[in-house]
């Protein structure tokens, strides 16, 4: 029987001075996957952008359990968006999206 | 107080910013490296740090052009610094600090990664002295470079893993923007092969190991490895 496909959620926080859009953030998180691992690498990993908020700076991705490094990763190497200097990090990771969700809402 | 620990912080921009950031994050200690001339501000950092529940090391980092200024540098430096980083630009300078029990963290440029190879790797295993990778290093290269950086770090990671040796990762943050999360950066060495429990050992246990060896050197009772003074006799503890 093939093993059911695990995800993992991502509550990750984006540090810079001004607000960055949600385009830009989603668009800077692929292009730095995409650059580390490629296509296939994007593709294996089903990495998935669901939310950003854009006062708060903080959003959640989703990825299969397997590509959990590799996407902590390729944020963590995010150092710039739209040429403004960024700091992206994880700030949590979960089986589900609920207990982000709920996280996120505490979060200031 | 967070169990990870970041062996590196290039003289912070904005202190409190930076260490309520690294509170948030986990760490519990963090070193900053400061030029000698300023190693009094080092008292600041310290008091700054433990307002966030964050234990300052003091660290500085050399960078000699050749072993005999290593050697000359490290004897005038060490009791005075917790933690002694060398960034190595040529073999002999690296094979001096592996020698030299002085120094605690060889560090080597992104591009001379591949100057850590078999022979380093046995002086290292023999010696006190660690390996450092420092991931502000890696950060807004060319594709060329951090791509050639990544192959050749493949190569030192092998013979680290091949030797048993102990590796600490770091940030080399100046400032906010530099500071990551201890387990982003443990996924990092991840990826170069090494199994979740070494890869979280570079950023807590490692990097713990040598600060408390060190301090415990520092410490006015020690008097020589395995030799303690543990009370004086006018009833002073030692």
């Amino acid at each position: 029987m093939v093993k059911r496909f695990r995800k993992r959620y991502i509550l990750y926080r984006v540090l810079c001075e001004n607000s960055l859009g949600k385009d830009s953030v989603r668009r800077a998180i692929y292009n730095s996957f995409l650059k580390l691992f490629g296509f296939f690498g994007l593709a294996q990993a089903k990495l998935r952008f669901i939310d950003y908020d854009e006062n708060k700076n903080i959003g959640i991705l989703a990825c299969s359990h397997r590509f959990l490094e590799p996407v902590r990763v390729s944020l963590a190497l995010t150092s710039q968006i739209d040429g403004k200097k960024v700091n992206v990090y994880t700030v949590r990771v979960s089986g589900t999206i609920k207990s982000l969700r709920e996280l996120k809402l505490k979060l200031d | 107080m967070g169990r990870f620990v970041d062996l590196y912080l290039e003289e912070p921009e904005n202190p409190s910013e930076v260490f309520r950031l690294l509170s948030l994050l986990g760490y519990g200690m963090v070193a900053v490296s400061l030029p000698e001339k300023l190693a009094e501000k080092f008292k600041d950092y310290k008091k700054t740090g433990g307002e966030f529940g964050i234990d300052v090391v003091s660290r500085i980092n050399l960078t000699p052009s050749s072993a005999g200024e290593l050697l000359q540098k490290l004897g005038g430096l060490r009791k005075r610094f917790e933690l002694i980083g060398v960034l190595c630009g040529s073999k002999q300078v690296l094979r001096a600090a592996l020698r030299d029990g002085r120094a605690d963290l060889v560090l080597l440029p992104p591009s001379k990664l591949n100057l850590f190879d078999d022979f380093e790797a046995e002086l290292a295993s023999n010696s006190n002295t660690i390996l450092e990778i420092c991931f502000s290093h890696f950060l807004g290269g060319s594709e060329k470079t951090v791509t050639k950086a990544f192959s050749m770090l493949y190569g030192v990671i092998g013979l680290v893993k091949r030797f048993g040796l102990p590796l600490v990762v770091s940030s080399g943050a100046k400032n906010v923007y530099g500071v990551k999360a201890p387990r982003d950066l443990s996924a990092f060495i991840r990826l170069f092969g090494l199994t979740v429990e070494e890869a979280l050992a570079t950023v807590s246990k490692n990097p713990k190991k040598i600060v408390e060896r060190n301090r415990g050197k520092l410490d006015k009772s020690f008097v020589g490895v395995g030799v303690r003074v543990l009370c004086r006799k006018g009833g002073e503890d030692g």
